[in-house]
């Protein structure tokens, strides 16, 4: 019964994740008050414990139906292969190959060289993205324009620009023979510059990738902001705190659940880092199939037609993600979470 | 980034919803279904412009067997949408298939035997599309079509310039370097590193057989003298900085066509509506000829796709599926809508004297003597024979990776053919091929 409780409670504080304004001081206000009232689980009348279930059952059948069928499957997928019989064109079967295809997978200097560049593609777009997005979230708190809804809205529209689209579209604007970025340079005298080089083709990808998110993160430590009790802002001034002191003392340090939290995604995003640099691979050399990790997977998968490695490698690349971001919630989670375990 | 995860909801959401509207509704869709009274219907998957114009011609005439075309499949990706079918048991009746993947879809089990139905065309069907469809005497697939490689040029700067058509590769590097010298933003032609395939063919006129089947037991050539020949001799080329190495079918490469800093392209008897397209401001001004030759005098071309239409194991209904893909390309209705509709050169002998063919010149080209169909005819008959592996995706894949990197990062060509050779043999051993 406790452990139900619990979990409920868990399941509504991750629903409010994403909105941490409320979670970090206005649902602690509200438990902390609640709490003591709360009657004897025991004597708990039946239709409040269906209520809950009711509302996640749904997500409960979507995440068995379309993430836990398909990762079962892909399981089976990975422990098989083709044989063919009959050498010349003979018919190729199914048959079982045990851990061939990790060992494979994992033997393949290709798996370490995408995850290295998919790591240092991290390192570029992560820290940019959180930090423009607290810049922006920031500077909108604190402007009393008129042209805030205007500048919110502006910086979250291209969010709504799907990942395909807008690699085309900055690919466009990349391409040595039509690129206008390199005709602007040209105009004004400068060398024109390679912006798919081997190197600057990292930045290439995260540049677009930033553009993509930057306004949705923005949104979430924005609305955080909003959250925050007006009078902390009023004694913070009273007592002869500047704006600047304002935002990197008391607001920043309020919303770091926040920050934390939009962090995570952008990591695990990072991770799973494709349909941009998929994209762009067809415009230029300097990217090839298997760049990052999931193109790896894609490749193999949907190219040159190996189902079974492509699902042992997406096995892998699962686990990996599973590690890296369960263990970083651990770390995190007092920070995160507001100490709730 | 994060966005993901709110997409995922957003996908899950349309999905739920979907699964519950077809909860609701009648089955229907996914597979061919008939009633007792109802037609016959035929699922078949192709990438042709128009085809739907020409499925209409034979759902016209034929009440009782009606077809139902999709086009949401490329001939790149065939293969792997084909196999994923199979594997969930929802293959179409009928889909087009490439020449190199065919070999492929037989070893996977997805295209039929057709020869109980097919056989007797021999006659009929051009010899060179004849021996890529068929397999120790077996059909595999109706030909289609197949694609006679030309040198497209611009007349009208190879004029400007004092240049004559090139003959050999010696001349085609003369005319590059003649080119570039004249105005450096400008190129006789591009090195696609994603063009494996325009690669394959012009190692195949130099001799090499990237795959042979000798009985039972397979042979890769992929890193063997002709092909490190020609590799060799683009390398010089890009080396020298005299031709440009940017990828084909981008926004770039259109414009290159477009605006005359691409001065030709080599391709094949399909190309010229797709001139057309890219560049609609050159109409008339391009000339086509036979592809330069190692050897003056000599008239040997390769193979540059092509394809046919396949029967798959997983159809209903196999009588209907293999006169619908027999007629799709030797029936005189069909073809003609095909030189109408979709560009193609058929594998049907007869076909090819069409009077819609025949008459007249596609209009990115200036006309010319002989006419492009009779010189396509001629460089037909000069094709060499070819036998596709059955891993060709995954030569493709490779070659494009390698090559890729053997530009940006200034490596060798003969290298990169060493490696795609290697992950060749390694694909085709480890699926248990007696690879030589």
């Amino acid at each position: 019964m406790t452990s139900q409780t619990q979990s409920v409670r868990g399941t509504g504080r991750v629903a409010s994740g994403p909105a941490p304004g409320d979670a970090s001081a206005a649902n602690v206000a509200a438990e902390a008050s609640a709490r003591p009232a709360l009657p004897p689980v025991r004597r708990r009348p039946l239709r409040p414990r269906l209520a809950p279930w009711l509302f996640v059952g749904p997500a409960l059948v979507l995440a068995a139906g379309l993430l836990l069928a398909p990762l079962v499957y892909t399981l089976v997928l990975s422990f098989r292969g083709r044989q063919v019989a009959g050498g010349g064109l003979g018919l190729a079967t199914e048959v079982w190959v045990g851990l061939d295809n990790y060992v494979r997978s994992l033997t393949d200097p290709a798996l370490y060289a995408s995850f290295g560049r998919m790591l240092v593609y991290a390192l570029i777009a992560v820290p940019v993205t959180m930090g423009l997005a607290l810049l922006f979230a920031l500077l909108l708190d604190h402007l009393a324009t008129r042209f805030r809804r205007f500048s919110r809205v502006s910086i979250f529209v291209p969010y709504a620009v799907p990942g395909v689209i807008a690699a085309l579209m900055w690919g466009f604007m990349y391409l040595p023979g039509v690129s206008p970025i390199r005709d602007a340079f040209a105009a004004v005298g400068l060398p024109e510059p390679d912006l798919m080089g081997p190197v600057s083709v990292f930045f290439a990808v995260a540049n677009v990738t930033i553009w993509g998110s930057v306004g949705f993160n923005m949104v979430i430590l924005y609305t955080s902001l909003r959250g925050l009790p007006q009078e902390l802002y009023e004694s913070a001034r009273l007592d002869g705190c500047s704006e600047l002191q304002l935002a990197l003392r008391i607001k920043v340090p309020l919303i770091v659940p926040g920050v934390i939290l939009t962090g995570l995604f952008a990591i695990i995003g990072a991770l799973q880092v494709f349909s941009e640099p998929n994209m762009m691979m067809t415009l230029t050399n300097s990217i090839t199939s298997d760049w990052v990790p999931m193109m790896l997977v894609y490749r193999d998968a949907f190219v040159t037609n190996d189902l079974y490695g492509g699902a042992a490698t997406a096995m892998i690349i699962t686990l990996v993600t599973l590690v890296a971001s369960l263990g970083l919630l651990k770390v995190l989670q007092r920070r995160a979470f507001g100490g709730e375990s | 980034m994060n966005s993901r995860f709110t997409k995922l909801g957003g996908i899950a959401a349309i999905a739920l919803a979907a699964s519950l509207v077809a909860g609701c509704a009648p089955a229907s869709g996914g597979e061919s279904s008939s009633d007792d009274d109802g037609p016959i219907v035929l699922r078949y998957w192709s990438w042709a412009p128009n085809v739907a114009a020409i499925v209409d011609v034979w759902n016209e005439a034929n009440p009782d067997i009606q077809v139902e075309v999709n086009t949401s499949t490329g001939a790149a990706d065939i293969v792997a949408k084909l196999s994923a079918a199979k594997e969930a048991g929802t293959l179409p009746d009928v889909s087009n298939t490439t020449y190199e993947n065919l070999p492929n879809l037989v070893v996977n089990g997805v295209a039929d035997d057709i020869t109980d139905a097919f056989g007797g065309y021999e006659d009929q069907v051009a010899t060179a599309a004849w021996d890529l469809t068929t397999f120790d005497g077996v059909n595999y697939a109706v030909p289609q079509g197949t694609s006679p490689m030309f040198l497209f040029y611009r007349a009208d700067i190879f004029e400007e310039l004092g240049i004559d058509a090139p003959t050999t590769w010696d001349e085609y590097a003369e005319a590059a370097r003649t080119i570039h010298d004249a105005d450096e933003s400008k190129y006789l032609a591009t090195f696609p590193a994603n063009d494996a395939q325009l690669f394959a063919a012009l190692s195949q006129q130099a001799g090499a057989e990237w795959w042979s089947l000798d009985g039972e037991s397979w042979s890769v050539d992929i890193d063997g003298d002709a092909s490190n020949q020609v590799a060799d001799y683009w390398q010089g080329l890009v080396d020298e900085g005299t031709i440009a190495t940017f990828k084909t079918w981008t926004p770039e490469w259109q414009a290159a066509l477009a605006d005359g800093t691409l001065a030709s392209w080599i391709s094949a008897v399909w190309a010229p509506p797709l001139i057309l397209q890219n560049a609609p401001d050159t109409e008339g001004q391009w000339g086509a000829v036979r592809l330069p030759q190692w050897n003056e005098g000599d008239a040997v071309s390769g193979v540059l796709g092509g394809s046919g239409t396949i029967v798959t194991t997983g159809t209903k209904y196999p009588e209907e599926a293999r006169e619908f893909a027999i007629w799709l390309n030797n029936s005189e209705e069909a073809l003609q809508a095909y030189i109408e509709n979709a560009s193609i050169w058929p594998a049907n002998l007869a076909g090819r004297e069409l009077p819609a063919l025949r008459e007249t010149t596609p209009a990115a080209l200036r006309e010319s003597d002989p006419s492009f169909y009779d010189l396509a005819a001629q460089i037909d008959e000069e094709t060499v024979t070819v036998t596709w592996g059955p891993d060709v995706a995954l030569a493709y894949s490779a070659f494009n990776d390698a090559f890729s990197t053997a530009i940006t990062g200034g490596g060798s060509f003969q290298d990169a053919l060493t490696t795609v050779q290697d992950a060749v043999v390694d694909d085709m051993t480890s699926l248990g091929f007696t690879v030589e």
